[in-house]
């Protein structure tokens, strides 16, 4: 049995038995684990309020060879993500991006790079980033470091540079120019969104924050977005489906 | 192929919430060694449970008859509806002998992780029985599922006029302070109420 010690992000919780629950968590070095947290739905448990989604903690556990679950041994709050769970907002954007964290991290390989983007990604909204421009900066470097984001640099197809207009074919995962392809049929991105999107991948996001983007402009990022994600998935994530529900 | 019914049990076993495969055996096991009366007699109980009681038609608990005695109870307070996630979290608050109002269960919460939204909950029969209602208290689940259905309820709930109130949350009577989590305390703290009112 090997001892582990790390930082993490919890990403879900659900029951295992009537006073453990299962952790799912996304570590700095050992990519996302799940474990068992015995009598964590205990009256007096250890972990209650920290088994939030999105809170920061210190995790150690135990590992067994073949062992789906391991076992957590200790975990210590680090940053409570709790201000953001005080309104309905709040709760189903981080259930949002944990589940986008959970689908797109690897299982028990280091992502440091995708841990940095969710810890700043926290932070920021922690500090008072607008949800609505967090959550797409989250989704375009997600989608990005994943490998599936289409750059808006130049048409893949005639390698001309994009320069004011891109359309996603509604059959295709590349941004191409207009005159490769019919802007009747697929996603239109315009020069205003284009532009954030440049910035999006260029600038930090306190940065970004300070311009205020227009609200039409992240839409249709999150309409990208989620246009890119589905076509990889081939479905669409449960928390974003709920999400849309709730806030209709 | 003697073993097929015993394989049969701890697999049926092993469907229930919290029962994993080691546990569904010993539980088969146990069942081999005790009498075919003991046997028979939880076979029959749980026949019985599925054949006779269903969910009430207007607050949605377990009962069997329809209404159920929460709804027709003459000595219960109209004006006071209490909304739960499960029938089964009806029972504590009963014990606390503190509530005599309805009930009305949502058969679930909202769990944005595991896809279930509004349209999966007891949400519109909740809505057709607010007449005459002059407080709802939303006893959702203290967890993130249970936050973001009373948060979605109370939104919806205020359009009408009445009052919507959520049950406090705070340090578990005989815990300790220094044994409880920060975001456990930190709420116990925001909640504090005087003690000189």
């Amino acid at each position: 049995m090997q001892l582990f010690d790390d930082h993490a992000f919890v990403l879900e919780t659900r029951d295992l038995s009537d006073s453990d629950r299962v952790v799912v968590l996304f570590t700095r070095e050992h990519g996302t684990k799940q474990g068992a947290a015995r009598g964590a739905k205990r009256r007096f448990s250890r972990f209650a309020g920290q088994l939030q989604p999105l809170s920061l903690v210190k995790v150690q556990w135990s590992e067994k060879p073949e062992r789906q679950l391991v076992r957590i041994r200790s975990l210590e709050l680090v940053r409570s993500a709790q201000p953001l769970l005080e309104e309905l907002e709040g709760i189903l954007l981080a259930c949002y991006l944990a589940e986008t964290v959970a689908v797109f991290a690897a299982d028990s390989d280091a992502d440091p790079v995708l841990f940095r983007l969710v810890d700043s990604t926290v932070q920021a909204l922690l500090d008072g980033v607008a949800a609505d421009l967090a959550a797409r900066y989250f989704e375009v470097w997600v989608l990005r470091l994943a490998g599936i984001f289409p750059p808006p640099t130049n048409c893949p197809n005639c390698f001309q540079p994009i320069v004011d207009r891109a359309v996603l074919p509604p059959t295709s995962e590349s941004l191409l120019c207009p005159d490769c392809t019919s802007s009747a049929t697929g996603l239109t991105i315009g020069p205003s969104p284009l532009d954030l999107l440049r910035a999006i991948h260029r600038r930090p996001l306190l940065e970004l924050a300070q311009a205020a983007p227009a609200t039409t402009d992240l839409r249709r990022i999150e309409t990208l977005c989620a246009a890119i994600r589905r076509a990889f998935l081939q479905q669409e994530l449960r928390s974003y489906r709920v999400m849309l529900e709730c806030v209709q | 192929m003697a073993l097929d019914p015993l394989k049969r049990l701890i697999t049926e076993l092993g469907r229930l919430p919290g029962v994993g495969p080691k546990t569904a055996g010993r539980l088969a096991h146990h069942l081999l060694r005790v009498p075919p009366s003991e046997a028979e007699t939880l076979a029959a109980a749980i026949l019985e449970v599925k054949q006779k009681l269903f969910h009430c038609s207007r607050c949605g608990a377990i009962t069997d008859v329809d209404p159920c005695a929460f709804c027709t109870d003459p000595e219960r307070d109209d004006h006071l509806l209490c909304v739960v996630e499960q029938p089964f979290n009806i029972d504590p608050i009963e014990r606390t002998g503190e509530f005599s109002g309805r009930y009305h269960v949502l058969q679930g919460a909202l769990s944005p992780l595991r896809g279930i939204g509004p349209d999966q909950l007891a949400i519109p029969p909740l809505f057709d029985r607010l007449e005459g209602v002059e407080e709802v208290i939303l006893a959702t689940n203290p967890n993130v599922e249970g936050e973001a259905t009373a948060h979605y309820l109370a939104r919806r709930l205020a359009e009408r006029s009445l009052r919507v109130t959520r049950l406090a949350f705070g340090m578990p009577v005989g815990g300790d302070i220094e044994y409880t989590d920060e975001v456990t305390l930190s709420r116990s703290l925001r909640g504090r109420r005087d003690l000189h009112s």
